[in-house]
């Protein structure tokens, strides 16, 4: 038994945790380790803000292209989608699978997502960057300068549990909710970053996409 | 779905020398071994996944260059797919829960065998489902028959085939004395008939003046539909089958009384025909099925698989009651505009019209009578397709790519490791850098029975649900990085014990993609290297330390594989665990029968959709044994558990 399986129930518990993983962070950033030259927090809020855009988006069978890798021209790889097992060519065919789904009404199929994690996979994510993002990480003091001119340059594991919901809750002919599964990795969109930056891109795209109704 | 995760992979790694006994092994030295001699890094530090010569010349040259592994990845994947496909037979596969294969490999000694013939599949609601249900039904009656006989062992089907309405089976005498007890069970919604049939497994001489009679027959049978048939008004004429000469001739039949089968016949024998629907509705729009005696449409309900888009119906001279005679046809017939029920006692009911132009929306013309407007007809599909209901994407195997057998490897090491000595696991695959995070979802509802519900006193102040946790400060405490921290953490979470990988494959779906740009810790590639990421969906038994009950946690866990530096050759880059509510989780080949139970269930209970499931699933599916304990606990239920009246 350890100290902390002691401790389990006891509101000791979190005060410990904080230390430890407070030191686990000033040892990442004193360097001799591959984590992080860049604020990992933001990653956090970045999956906030980009998964209920996205289920939305899949809700109301909106275009979702712009939501994928394929949309940033840097990214010369097409992204990977899997859903319930079946490989996805590309974004049009994850489209045409949710409009059949639904027989084209929007929110006839409804994801709700009810938990949402996320890690960083790799903190010093370059493929497809700009040089300058690629000096930048190179560096090993991490970027000065404006807030402005600093890049997340992360690739994100997304994690998302919820339930899909077939039709309405009182229709005994709906296809029975199902739970669903997702992990979905996120990098930078290229084009949304810097001097040339367009305005009003999503600042993440989606490089693979693993869901499973459960 | 599932099993497909592991069953998969052994397919996958057939063939490199590995023996073909499951793994039952403890684990200790042999997992050194087997991770010396199966895992290799290549020059760049990729984990390898199967050599490809041409997925690694560029790669050196940075951020360019892991691009170039996608196609070579791609073809990779697509090999791995076809062999999965064609890899049934697999000498793994084969030992991975799939008794059934027996079925196909084990040749049979027909003195020692009963064949059984089974009728009722065709009319229960199994027979939509994929292969006309036979898996269905195979698998229901090698679940059913040891306790319908009140054995201990298990009961097998050795050979299985669907033909026409009947389903046969061959079973050992004693199997077989076993199966006849199921004799007049619910499947599916229909009662099953079984009964001892013909040898149609073992007799190849009768077969083929079998196969003679039957070509003869459906000679004569196409000769009458020719006779019947004016391809300028696109018209078959179906009317007064009883009294053709013909067909009488060919099945002796209640004189005016129509056999089901043989207007099954020549149903089959107009699919075969006309191979295309878009064939079959651009050759016959119109068919008349006057003067066949019919009481209802069950004889003849056929027509409306095959011609689904008949436009022009003729039912006149016929016995049909009322409507609920026409009632079996009430969700087919989508495209039919115009009806006849002329000389039926349904045609002195007043309101029949009405009732028939809500079932098939287009329908304007009934008994020569515009009943609606094409465009009061458009008004109503459209109003029709609005209530469709979804068609949820179906499930396919998981895909599961892992040549080089690392995920493979890793997972047994996972499940193991995690279960028995989770001090050892962090030590062998997590370094400084590797970061664990857990989440819980309350959401589901566990069980109908409140005491077998785990509480989640021991996760919930670890879980790391973004949704809830909102402080910078929270996430950062619930983040657990380096292999210490994650192995502390671990020993302070409650035993588990997963599911066997080899003999409950089934109760996981394991997926398994190539990731490309994880880090590289050797600092070699900059771009980053090509690693893996496995999803594992499964469930867990555990022993909750505070309240001392056992019970039962569904789980959902992500885990990206790097390359390591130094002794370890893989590690842990990322792994993310999501406990929920138990739910058990169908096989694919389950998920269409089970979704029809559910639906059944709701029907005659009155529960919601998502409580029939829970009921389903504490009953393990059996749809009986589910009423009974609807039945039991009903009294219990809260009251959003029943649909609304008056909704």
């Amino acid at each position: 038994m350890t100290w902390l399986a002691k401790a389990r129930f006891s509101f000791l518990f979190l005060p410990i945790l904080i230390e430890a993983a407070v030191e686990g962070l000033v040892k990442a950033l004193a360097g001799g380790s591959t984590c992080s030259y860049t604020d990992i927090s933001s990653l956090v809020p970045a999956a906030e803000a980009f998964i209920p855009k996205f289920y939305n988006a899949i809700n109301d069978l909106q275009p979702l292209g712009a939501f994928y890798t394929s949309s940033c021209e840097k990214y010369t790889t097409p992204p990977s989608i899997t859903i319930n097992g079946h490989v996805l060519e590309d974004v049009s065919k994850f489209e045409f699978c949710l409009k059949t789904q639904s027989n084209g009404l929007t929110n006839r199929v409804v994801h709700e997502v009810q938990s949402l994690d996320a890690q960083v996979l790799n903190p010093k994510y370059i493929n497809g960057a700009p040089d300058w993002v690629v000096q930048q990480v190179a560096s090993t003091t991490g970027p000065s300068g404006p807030a402005k001119d600093r890049v997340d340059a992360l690739s994100i594991m997304v994690q998302v549990t919820g339930l899909v919901k077939y039709g309405h809750s009182t229709d005994r002919e709906a296809p029975p909710p199902r739970n669903f599964s997702e992990h979905i990795v996120l990098v930078p969109n290229w084009n949304a970053v810097g001097k040339n930056a367009q305005r009003g891109g999503r600042r993440w795209l989606i490089q693979s996409e693993i869901f499973r109704a459960l | 779905m599932a099993p497909r995760g592991t069953k998969s992979s052994a397919s996958a790694t057939r063939g490199r020398g590995r023996s073909n006994t499951p793994n039952l092994t403890p684990r200790g030295g042999g997992i050194q071994k087997r991770r010396g001699d199966r895992l290799r890094i290549d020059k760049d530090g990729d984990l390898v996944m199967g050599t490809n010569a041409t997925s690694n010349t560029n790669k050196r040259r940075g951020a360019s260059g892991p691009n170039s592994s996608k196609p070579a990845s791609r073809s990779r994947q697509n090999a791995i797919l076809s062999t999965l496909t064609s890899g049934r037979g697999g000498a793994l596969s084969a030992r991975f829960s799939q008794p059934g294969n027996l079925r196909t490999t084990r040749a049979s000694n027909p003195e020692n065998c009963t064949t059984i013939k089974i009728t009722g599949l065709k009319e229960s609601k199994a027979a939509n489902n994929e292969g006309g249900g036979l898996k269905d039904l195979i698998s229901f009656v090698e679940r059913k028959a040891p306790s319908a006989a009140k054995l201990t062992r298990s009961v097998r089907v050795k050979k299985s085939r669907l033909d026409g309405p009947f389903v046969y089976i061959l079973a050992t005498k004693t199997d077989g004395e076993a199966i006849m007890t199921l004799n007049n069970f619910m499947f599916a919604g229909t009662p099953l008939k079984f009964e001892v049939g013909p040898d149609v497994f073992n007799t190849n001489t009768s077969k083929e003046s079998l196969s003679s009679e039957a070509q003869e027959a459906k000679a004569k049978l196409t000769a009458i539909l020719q006779k019947r048939y004016n391809p300028e008004a696109k018209f078959l004429d179906l009317s007064a089958l009883g009294d053709d000469a013909e067909l009488k001739g060919i099945g002796a039949f209640e004189p005016g009384v129509l056999p089901e089968k043989l207007f099954k016949a020549l149903m089959k024998i107009c699919d075969e025909t006309f191979k295309t629907p878009e064939a079959k509705q651009e050759a016959i729009t119109v068919v008349s099925l006057a003067r066949n005696a019919l009481t209802d449409v069950q004889q003849v309900f056929s027509l409306a698989d095959t011609f689904p888009n008949l436009k022009q119906l003729d039912l006149s001279e016929n016995r049909i009651p009322n409507t609920k005679g026409l009632g079996r046809w009430r969700n087919k017939f989508r495209l039919l505009e115009g009806l006849l029920v002329l000389d039926n006692p349904i045609a002195v009911e007043n309101s029949f019209g009405v009732e028939l132009l809500k079932w098939w929306p287009w329908l304007q013309n009934v008994n020569h009578i515009q009943a609606r407007t094409p465009e009061e007809a458009a008004a109503a599909a459209a109003e029709a397709s609005a209530k469709r209901q979804p068609q949820p994407i179906p499930p396919a195997e998981a895909v599961y790519i892992d040549e080089s057998g690392v995920a493979e490897t890793f997972i047994r090491d996972l499940i193991a490791g995690y279960d028995s000595d989770r001090t050892k696991l962090s030590a062998m695959y997590y370094d400084a850098d590797s970061v664990f995070t857990l989440n819980v979802n309350t959401h589901g509802k566990p069980s109908l029975s409140p005491d077998e519900i785990l509480p989640w006193a021991a996760y919930i102040k670890l879980s790391r649900n973004i949704l809830k946790i909102t402080t910078k400060s929270g996430r950062h405490q619930r983040t657990f990085q380096g292999a210490i921290l994650i192995s502390e953490l671990w020993n302070s979470l409650p035993a588990t014990k997963h599911p066997d990988l080899e003999t409950e494959i089934n109760k996981y779906t394991i997926e398994c993609r190539p990731l490309d740009h994880v880090p590289d810790p050797t600092g070699n590639s900059p771009a980053g290297v090509t690693g893996l990421n496995i999803v594992i969906n499964g469930e867990f038994e555990e022993a909750d330390a505070a309240s001392g009950k056992i019970g039962k946690r569904s789980f959902t866990r992500s885990i990206t594989l790097g390359p390591g530096r130094g002794e370890k050759q893989v590690r842990v880059v990322s792994d993310m665990l999501a406990l929920r509510c138990f739910r058990r989780v169908a096989p694919i080949s389950e998920v269409h029968l089970n979704i029809q139970k559910i639906q059944e269930l709701s029907h005659v209970t009155g529960l919601t959709l998502g409580y029939s499931e829970l009921c389903l699933g504490d009953a393990g599916y059996d749809y009986q044994a589910a009423l009974r304990l609807f039945e039991e606990k009903k009294h219990q239920l809260p009251p959003e558990a029943f649909i609304a009246t008056g909704t």
